[in-house]
């Protein structure tokens, strides 16, 4: 258990009555320690003191002159969704009771209802919007105790990864890391070399899918002057580079096969040969190496080497997939918030329970660069200090609409030159993506009035559209 | 996310619950009455039902006890929905077997409370 705060935390309560005797009535009903009441008896000055002093609880009547009750919902939740709404009313219909729900309404009371069963629920509000205080709170602390070595988790399956780098990291000299794309390989490959006792030589990343293959050999091994056009002098390679430390070689599916033998060559005897050279150098390298693909698979097509995998394999860490840790999405999500927001400079408190119920909803494919991604989306998007779902990407909103590979835009393609792996498009194209997707909606599918409302030329409205896989409809 | 089966002959009321619950991130099987319930329960992984007492066909008492014969859903939560709050109601729908109920008009507070309860 937490200690107990001596001091419980204030709770705010805006009431909002056009009868000023009813309006009165009320406040004196639900007057309690701890629970600050604001009272308003128009719907307009209700939103001013919403906007000011920003309540944790409103209570508001449905029939009002100027604005209804649920008009004056539907601003509150526009404006913060954490807000509790509850509104109140003599002329109770199952079907407003309906429309109150779906507009965010956290109750519907049916007036009259007796003082101390107003009291009673309200005890029970409150206490809710403690609970959820505390909730933030306490999650905080949490995540404090929820993070190994930058990795974020707190579910089963972290823990057995955790423990697993925790005993590999002393010993090893080679490890195979496996995980679907977005998953953490590289966090996973930083913390084995920062945990090793090689963590004060360097830590040298190589991405295999992104060497060009005649290049392969001379960035890996360094050359010699005059061993091919170009080589003007002596190079040293990125093995050499990382002897004393941890070669991390990631997507190790895309190395060329004459690499890998050379490769296997350099870990079993602990020395490189430079393009062009004859003189063999010693090293003293530890190998991570990492892949989303199946290697074995690979092997039966040829396109690996067995004994390389086998050397590599001798220890393998195997990172799960978001989907199978769901469980450590409310943690990840508010990292992230914390991170994007300071990044953006915006203070976003948190999300909204239907928000984090949709995020839950999704299988996350790109895993959790894919979360990343869309919480930076969202932090983009969120125009008060709470992510709603309308702030969420739109393929997260609606699943049905959802990337596949066949409908998957270009745009998400571009970026991964694997296009077998369902990588997201980067923040940056989801973003440029949504904004012109809503210009285009603004404009009702007009391209000159989009272009004006994003301030850039038809022309680059077009090219980009093209680009993204938006199909131009016809303009009214 | 959990689905929940719910069995109401009006469609105001079951609107009215259904929208409840999606509120709070579940998923909602219709039925009108009790032979539909029970059709629907037979194809269809459910985690909570939520049965109106009075419904033409099979009421709910009839249509827990035809439930509770199933093996998989002998310890499924079952919640009557009672047109009254009177307290011999309460009792009769408590001995019946039912785990919990709700009066109608429905209290969104209370509804809530009691997925979140019964649904842990």
């Amino acid at each position: 258990m937490t200690q107990k705060t001596s001091e419980l935390p204030a709770v705010s309560l805006l009431i909002v009555d056009d009868n000023p005797g009813s309006l009165e009535l009320l406040a004196t009903a639900l007057e309690q320690p701890g629970l600050h009441i604001l009272t308003a008896s128009d719907p307009e000055e209700a939103l001013d003191l919403v906007f000011q002093k920003h309540p944790h609880i409103v209570l508001t009547d449905l029939v009002m002159p100027k604005m209804s009750g649920l008009e004056l919902l539907e601003r509150i939740v526009h404006f913060d969704p954490a807000i509790e709404v509850i509104l109140m009313t003599a002329h109770y219909s199952t079907e407003s009771a309906v429309e109150a729900i779906r507009k965010g309404a956290s109750d519907y009371l049916n007036k009259p209802i007796s003082i101390p069963a107003l009291r009673e629920r309200f005890r029970a509000t409150i206490e809710d919007v403690r609970r959820r205080q505390k909730a933030l709170e306490l999650q905080d602390e949490l995540r404090g105790n929820a993070q190994f070595e930058r990795i974020i988790g707190n579910s089963p399956a972290m823990w057995e990864l955790f423990s697993r780098i925790r005993r590999i990291a002393p010993h090893f000299r080679t490890v195979l890391i496996t995980g679907p794309t977005g998953s953490g390989k590289e966090m996973v490959a930083q913390a084995l070399h920062r945990l090793s006792p090689a963590a004060s030589g360097n830590l040298v990343t190589v991405n295999c899918s992104a060497v060009v293959e005649t290049l392969f050999e001379s960035e890996l091994f360094g050359h010699m002057r005059g061993s091919f056009t170009g080589a003007t002098h002596d190079k040293m390679g990125l093995v050499e580079h990382a002897s004393g430390g941890t070669l991390f070689l990631d997507e190790i599916g895309d190395m060329p096969l004459a690499t890998q033998a050379k490769l296997l060559r350099t870990i079993q005897y602990q020395e490189v040969l430079r393009v062009g050279s004859l003189q063999p150098r010693k090293v003293n390298v530890r190998v991570v190496a990492a892949t989303h693909r199946d290697l074995r698979a690979m092997i039966r097509e040829g396109k690996f080497r067995e004994d390389l995998y086998y050397r590599l394999a001798m220890v393998e860490l195997s990172v799960p997939a978001l989907a199978e840790r769901k469980e450590d999405l409310p943690l990840l999500t508010r990292h992230f918030i914390e991170k994007f927001s300071q990044q953006f400079d915006k203070h976003i408190r948190g999300i909204t329970p239907r928000a984090a119920i949709t995020l839950g909803r999704y299988d996350w494919p790109g895993n959790v660069r894919e979360l990343e991604n869309a919480i930076g989306h969202a932090c983009m998007m969120c125009l008060s200090d709470t992510i709603d779902v309308g702030d969420l990407p739109e393929y997260l909103r609606n699943p049905e609409n959802a990337p596949t590979e066949i409908t998957r835009p270009v745009a998400d393609r571009v970026m991964v030159p694997d296009s077998q792996s369902s990588v997201p498009a980067s923040l940056l194209e989801n973003t440029e993506r949504q904004l012109i997707v809503e210009a285009l909606a603004k404009a009702s599918g007009n391209q000159s009035e989009a272009a004006r409302i994003l301030r850039i030329g038809r022309d680059a409205l077009r090219y980009k559209m093209k680009k993204y896989g938006l199909i131009a409809s016809r303009s009214n | 996310m959990k689905r929940i089966l719910v069995a109401e002959d009006r469609p105001a009321s079951l609107e009215l619950i259904r929208t409840i619950l999606e509120s709070i991130g579940h998923e909602v099987i219709e039925a009108a009455d009790g032979q539909e319930a029970l059709e629907k329960a037979a194809r269809n992984s459910i985690d909570l039902f939520v049965l109106d007492l009075q419904m033409p066909k099979l009421d709910g008492f009839e249509v827990l006890k035809q439930l509770r014969k199933q093996s998989r859903f002998q310890h499924t939560p079952v919640i009557a929905i009672t047109a009254s709050a009177m307290e011999s109601d309460r009792e009769r729908v408590i001995a019946a077997g039912f785990t919990g109920y709700i009066t109608k008009p429905v209290d969104i507070r209370f509804l809530r409370s009691e997925m979140e309860r019964l649904l842990k």
